[in-house]
């Protein structure tokens, strides 16, 4: 068990250091040209290519699989011993501590606090070697989140004292008959204003109007996109599909009037009550349809003292 | 119990003639491939589909009253096909979990 | 009270998820369809989502409307990604050999009953 000794932990720490060092996996940040050795190579080779390369440490593979790590320190002890001819893997480093694509970049600060080593290994689930991770790579990542996320932070400081929301913008994408996939936009917007502490019964109405709206999408369209923005005063939230479009968009709205096939029946919807729950569920609902596509703005009020509810 | 004696009891709208059949059990559900397969013989279905295919399905599976819920309308071709397949069409703003409740009352169940 | 335990042990359940929490909370009101947008248009708290409906929108939708829990009926089991789904969401999850209608009549007279 490794000791934590960043003082990150998860209950006080702000979220946008969490979503700094837990939002992001190892795999988005490590370098994938990796310059690694075969087993059999002499240690004069190694010696060539990390000085050709001005690197200090090297994986060694064998079909795609990491077996040690040889670094400068094991090519200086066999150049004292006068050993230069000999195969790598006679003086590698067998068994190095690896690093997991999957992990999240927390995972890795905690190896460089822990292990003096200065840069791990990356395997893929299938355990072959897929990248390296050295201090650098993190600290560039750093930089390039601080920079977006104390940016955002700034702006909300400057417009929005009253409300922690911000000026939050979703996009999703609704494809046909994607059954599976439907409903994911409202589960993720769901909570993000429930981490707000927005009032329930408007999370309900949010939720609800976004979920029908991809349902339609789902069930309706050739495929769409759902934005969603989310204000200081209210959700806005934008359904855009590819057509083929609404024939008699009154009808669409009354409810129970549904063209939905016993198929879609079967997959519980096609009540002919998408559109009518939508329009009951906002403030302001407004629709265009066409041959091209179909395009809903929704927009539901967040109560005005939200800010009395902060974190 | 026939048709007319549960509607009396139920008060709800009934928008067909009513034939003369009895109803001894009944079958709450939404999925047509469900009441297909499960509903009981001589049953009143409780359903929100208002629509022609209900009555096929329900002609197929022995159901001789639909009991559309929150006041649902049926189209005007669900009626005359109903009354062909004599099966009476009653409508109700109770919703299918309340009209179950009501159903179970009537009928002793 | 009619809690999700006592509703569970009346129709004698498969009990997927049980959320302990939950299962000392009371039902208060019944959403029963096997259309989503009909349990959508439910306004109380605090239900029970009734339906023969085993797919991760059953959950989807619950979860939506803030339900507790999730019955299925007619002995369906849940499709895979229902009960990952309900205990990501903190949902209750069971299964009836009952049917719908069944299901409404007992919970109903448990309802009146507490």
């Amino acid at each position: 068990m490794i000791k934590k000794l960043i003082p990150v932990y998860e209950n006080q720490t702000p979220l946008v250091v969490l979503e700094l060092i837990q939002g992001h996996k190892i795999s988005e940040i490590m370098s994938t040209n990796v310059i690694s050795v075969t087993p059999d190579i002499t240690m004069r080779d190694v010696k060539k290519m990390m000085k050709d390369g001005g690197i200090s440490g090297m994986p060694v593979v064998r079909q795609r699989r990491l077996i040690g790590i040889i670094s400068v320190e094991d090519l200086l002890n066999a150049l004292e011993d006068g050993l230069m001819d000999d195969s790598v893997e006679k003086h590698m480093s067998r068994n190095p501590v690896i690093l997991e694509e999957q992990m999240p970049v927390s995972f890795a600060i905690d190896y460089f606090e822990n292990y003096s080593y200065n840069r791990f290994p990356v395997l893929n689930e299938n355990k072959e070697l897929v990248g390296m991770l050295t201090g650098r790579d993190i600290i560039m990542h750093m930089v390039k989140v601080m920079n977006r996320e104390i940016g955002r932070l700034e702006e909300i400081a400057r417009y929005g004292h009253h409300t922690e929301i911000g000026n939050v913008i979703r996009r999703y994408a609704v494809v046909q008959n994607d059954f599976k996939n439907a409903g994911k936009a409202s589960s993720e917007v769901k909570t993000l204003l429930q981490e707000h502490k927005v009032d329930r019964k408007v999370i309900r109405a949010v939720a609800t109007a976004i979920y029908e709206l991809e349902i339609n999408q789902v069930v309706h369209s050739l495929g769409g996109e759902i934005v969603c923005r989310i204000s200081d005063h209210y959700v806005e939230v934008l359904a855009r599909d590819r057509g083929p479009g609404i024939e008699d968009i009154e009808k669409a709205l009354s409810e129970g009037f549904s063209t939905a096939t016993d198929w879609i029946r079967s997959m519980g919807f096609g009540a002919g009550m998408g559109l009518p729950n939508v329009k009951r569920v906002s403030d302001d609902f407004q629709i265009q349809s066409s041959t091209a596509g179909t395009e809903i703005k929704v927009t539901i009020n967040l109560p005005v003292d939200n800010s009395a509810e902060k974190i | 119990m026939k048709i007319f004696e549960l509607n009396e009891k139920l008060g709800f709208e009934l928008l067909t003639k009513c034939p003369e059949s009895v109803i001894t059990s009944a079958y709450t559900s939404d999925l047509l491939s469900d009441v297909m397969g499960n509903a009981p013989d001589d049953s009143v279905l409780i359903t929100i589909q208002a629509h022609k295919n209900t009555i096929a399905v329900a002609s197929l599976a022995g159901i001789n009253a639909i009991i559309l819920c929150n006041n649902r309308k049926a189209p005007e071709d669900m009626l005359p096909a109903a009354e062909k397949e004599c099966i009476a069409i009653l409508q109700t703003g109770l919703n299918q979990f309340e009209a179950s409740v009501a159903v179970a009352k009537a009928l002793d169940l | 009270m009619t809690t999700i335990k006592t509703i569970s042990g009346e129709l004698s359940c498969t009990e997927h998820i049980i959320n302990r929490s939950f299962a000392i909370a009371g039902i208060e009101h019944i959403a029963a369809s096997d259309l989503m947008s009909e349990v959508l248009v439910a306004e109380e708290e605090n239900m029970l989502v009734i339906t023969a409906l085993n797919t991760e929108q059953t959950i989807r939708t619950a979860h939506i409307v803030d339900a507790l829990g999730v019955l299925l009926v007619n002995g369906k089991k849940p499709q895979p990604g229902m009960i990952r789904l309900a205990e990501e969401f903190d949902l209750a999850l069971l299964s009836t050999k009952e049917s719908m209608f069944e299901s409404c009549a007992a919970v109903h007279s448990l309802l009146k009953r507490s």
